[in-house]
């Protein structure tokens, strides 16, 4: 299974600072929303295919991380030119077309732990309202390493229910899946209370 | 030197798992053998903190288990016996440096500590990969790695090869001879302790037999067998 | 929080992503593809309760925002969130909190019962309103909108069906996180 999407590469694009194009997504998210007209929006969508030039990332991975969002995006322009206009229905398509890009770019061109360090960084003030943010980046690590075992347990629990012939009872799978869940929350929780890391 | 004074323990409202354990422990490698629910995992547990006894107490170097916690995790290393509840960071090095969080370390004595250890079991050349990519055994060696890289004095390891292939046990079983801590180790593994300079044979939570291997495994093996 | 208690978030969290990778339940008399994730949803509300089910689904909100394909069909990045489905997943943390919060409420005479009243009010009515809210103002109108939404509800009543019997279940064995929480308070 493959969590990150990360290209390993020297571009520009990877060199620049995980937070710094954190933020820069962020804003352009939101700031897309202000521009409705498709000229604007069209000349965002090339700039991000150059950047996509610029980090030298190789197209056949780019066409196949954009593949699952095209068929939404195709639906949904259809639905808007059926329903309201044609204008809206490109606007939008645009616009979703836009974040798809620039989303991938900046998951393509950054490590995973560099991103959960600029989350934990960007955190920062909230520790002004009793949030500490080294425990926000622990949870965001260990999700990212608790991802790969919690679907082995359900392969394991799945291909043991079906043993039983159990695999059309969803309960069957479901309960047995969160008991070792829970437990394992137990061995993980002593794990890091043995280790120290628990204040 | 850990000091277990006149413990018995119970886990509310069962009997009690642990009746007046008392042992000083200072040799190099200590043995810890028993059925399953003798009480020797609780024994472990009781080394580093994680049970506090509910009467007697614990003592590591001096320090109360159940005043000192964090002075007393310092000093005593605790390995699980499976790898994946204790590896906690996505990527091989992170979690070792992990463990160096609460030293406040600098960037550069940090990787070098985090290189070091990494060396030292053979996972050098994995440490940017995820760890659950890694082997069963080498799973088990990261886990080591991050707890030897705190320098504990003690290391307490539960079971640690009980997962694990022939190839992978021996693996770890190496690393864990060439340790520098002082090393209470509780296994199956009969073969392991053999090597060992003092055995704990613990039965229905009471200690029944503490010596030299050979003698304490013989004592073991009887008292295990059927019929 | 307890360290525990981070450990738990974690975890609920990875196992929302996991019920995305995994078609949980493929129902073929519905044309329509159905995800489990709000299972996990339901699940994080019903097992952790309001604060620490909340926090899980929201975790697992961050890793998509910045760019993990965890969605159902391998999506992920910001643009998820400026898309026609954005007021669906912006109100997954709602909901999640909504439940843990009613079920924290209702502990002493939870039931299946009540348990799946509250999963259908948190799990549907409280996911659907912003989510059909969003479409529609995204220019599609009220009553498309609707009628697009209303392919999905058979699939959630069942998963709130599921979540309930599953919260249950763990209340009976004594293994779940709320009584947890409830014997250290």
């Amino acid at each position: 299974m493959l969590l990150s999407l990360y290209i390993d590469g020297a571009s520009p694009l990877h060199r620049c600072p995980a937070g710094g194009k954190l933020t820069l997504l962020a804003c352009t998210g939101i700031g897309i929303f202000l521009v409705s007209d498709p000229a604007w929006l069209a000349a965002l969508l090339v700039v991000c295919l150059g950047l996509i030039g610029v980090a030298r990332l190789p197209p056949g991975v780019v066409v196949r991380a954009v593949l699952p969002f095209a068929v939404l995006i195709g639906v949904f322009f259809g639905l808007h030119a059926l329903l309201s206009s044609l204008e809206t229905a490109i606007v939008i398509a645009l616009r979703f077309g836009v974040m798809v890009l620039l989303g991938l770019l900046l998951a393509m061109t950054t490590r995973l732990s560099a991103l959960v360090a600029a989350l934990e960084t960007g955190l920062a003030p909230l520790r002004l309202v009793g949030v500490r943010p080294e425990r926000a980046g622990l949870v965001l690590s260990m999700t990212i390493r608790f991802i790969p075992l919690v679907a082995a347990t359900y392969r394991d629990i799945a291909a043991a229910q079906k043993a039983r012939g159990l695999e059309r009872n969803v309960l069957a799978l479901m309960v047995p899946m969160l008991v070792k869940l829970l437990r394992r929350a137990d061995a993980v929780g002593d794990a890091l209370t043995a280790r120290g890391l628990d204040d | 030197m850990i000091v277990v004074e006149a413990v018995t323990h119970a886990f509310d409202p069962d009997p009690p798992v642990l009746v007046d354990v008392s042992v000083t422990l200072h040799e190099r490698r200590i043995g810890v053998i028993g059925a399953n629910g003798s009480g020797k995992t609780t024994f472990a547990r009781l080394l580093n903190g994680l049970v506090v006894p509910t009467k007697g107490r614990v003592t590591v170097d001096g320090f109360d288990t159940r005043r000192q916690a964090r002075d007393v995790r310092a000093r005593v290393g605790f390995l699980f016996q499976d790898p994946d509840n204790q590896i906690v960071m996505p990527l091989v090095e992170e979690d070792v440096a992990f463990s160096l969080k609460p030293l406040r370390l600098d960037a550069v004595e940090r990787q070098a500590r985090v290189g070091a250890v990494l060396e030292r079991y053979g996972l050098s050349a994995l440490r940017g990969h995820p760890a659950h990519a890694l082997s069963g055994g080498q799973k088990q060696l990261l886990a080591l790695s991050s707890v030897l890289v705190r320098d504990p004095a003690y290391l307490v390891l539960d079971e640690p090869t009980t997962l694990l292939d022939l190839k992978n046990r021996r693996l770890v079983e190496q690393a864990i001879d060439g340790l520098d801590a002082t090393v209470v180790c509780v296994s199956h593994d009969l073969d392991l302790m053999r090597r060992f300079d003092r055995i704990l044979v613990f039965e229905a939570g009471r200690l029944v037999f503490d010596g030299p291997a050979d003698a304490a495994i013989s004592f073991y093996v009887d008292s295990q067998t059927c019929c | 929080m307890s360290t525990k208690d981070l450990v738990l978030v974690a975890l609920f969290a990875a196992l929302i992503a996991v019920l995305g990778i995994f078609p949980a339940i493929t129902i073929p008399v519905l044309l329509v593809p159905i995800t489990a994730q709000t299972l996990g949803v339901m699940l994080a509300g019903s097992l952790l309760g309001a604060t620490r089910g909340g926090l899980a689904v929201l975790v697992f909100l961050i890793l998509v925002a910045v760019g993990l394909p965890l969605l159902a069909g391998g999506r992920g990045g910001l643009g998820v969130f400026g898309g026609p489905s954005a007021g669906f997943l912006i109100a997954w943390p709602v909901a999640a909190f909504v439940i843990g919060w009613l079920t924290e409420r209702a502990w002493t005479r939870y039931g299946l019962v009540t348990a799946l009243g509250i999963n259908l009010f948190g799990g549907i009515v409280l996911i659907y309103v912003p989510g059909i809210v969003w479409l529609a103002a995204g220019g599609l109108g009220f009553g498309q909108a609707t009628a697009l939404s209303s392919a999905f509800v058979p699939g959630d009543v069942l998963k709130a069906v599921l979540a309930s019997l599953v919260s249950v279940t763990l209340r009976r064995y004594r293994q779940h996180p709320i009584a947890e929480k409830r014997a250290k308070a």
